[in-house]
């Protein structure tokens, strides 16, 4: 994404970085799903998206590098594997599948209120 | 990327643990089998799983035309005759016994199969567990836009 983007005067780096985390929680929200459904496929290895470090580096950026920012799965090297071959904890991820829905839904709070406060500012009202 | 891809993968879970718990009723329901169409005894089947390779539907085509790895769930690759040897037992009286009065009985164990039905059905519960969880998330978020 080169040269100034329209999006930009709307949006706020703040603004944006909150989308771009809702994006990578909900494709998190996934992979965490696929790993459940796979418990028992053999030779199966669990995928996590680490979201936060890579918008992290995309804020130190700023707002481009946020705009131009992509999560993808990456297959973990877990310690424990079956004899199967499989390597999912199914406990473990469906803890992180519960962590996870709860940020998604402290994210969406935040960039709604936030929202709610530009719409107010634009004289929109409450709607 | 769709929202709702993570049901679907979820689905998918369920629909595979299903198709294994029917398998696993199957074996133990045919555990004295001596009887079949193809002749011989009862055979008992497994079901291979295998990590979907990606769905076929537009969200699944556009994220692999972007480029983009999307988890698409599991899948049943095939169900397979278990490999186990059929046991022979003694039983004269009956009319499947060969010469020697042995009766060839399915090469099937009905703890292993009642285990298996048991860690069915435990991953299916996981599955329903990370789809309410997907549900609820996703509930809340269009509530809030």
């Amino acid at each position: 994404m080169n040269g100034p983007n329209p999006r930009m005067s709307i949006l706020d780096p703040t603004q944006l970085t909150l989308m771009r985390a809702i994006s990578g929680a909900t494709l998190r929200n996934s992979v965490i799903s696929n790993n459940i459904a796979n418990a028992d496929t053999p030779g199966f290895m669990p995928s996590e998206v680490d979201f936060h470090a890579t918008l992290a580096d995309a804020v130190e950026g700023g707002s481009e590098a946020i705009d131009a920012v992509s999560f993808s799965p990456e297959e973990e090297d877990t310690g424990a594997v079956r004899a199967d071959g499989n390597g999912v904890d199914s406990e473990a991820e469906a803890a992180k599948l519960a962590e996870n829905g709860l940020e998604l839904n402290a994210l969406t709070q935040v960039a709604q209120s936030r929202m709610q406060i530009m719409r107010t500012a634009m004289g929109v009202g409450n709607g | 990327m769709s929202i709702f891809s993570a049901l679907n993968i979820s689905a998918s879970g369920l629909t595979a643990q299903r198709l294994r718990m029917d398998v696993s009723s199957a074996n133990l329901a045919n555990a004295d089998t001596t009887k079949t169409a193809e002749g011989g005894p009862y055979k008992a089947q497994t079901v291979v799983l295998q990590e979907s390779a990606g769905s076929d539907s537009f969200a699944g085509n556009l994220a692999g035309a972007l480029g983009g790895s999307e988890p698409a769930g599991v899948e049943v690759s095939a169900i397979i005759d278990d490999a186990q040897p059929t046991k022979r037992v003694y039983e004269p009286e009956n009319p499947e016994a060969d010469k020697e009065g042995y009766v060839t009985m399915p090469n099937i164990n009905p703890v292993t199969e009642m285990t298996d039905l048991i860690d069915a059905s435990r991953s299916y519960q996981a599955n329903v567990t990370a789809m309410s969880t997907t549900k609820s998330v996703f509930e809340k978020t269009i509530e809030l836009l």
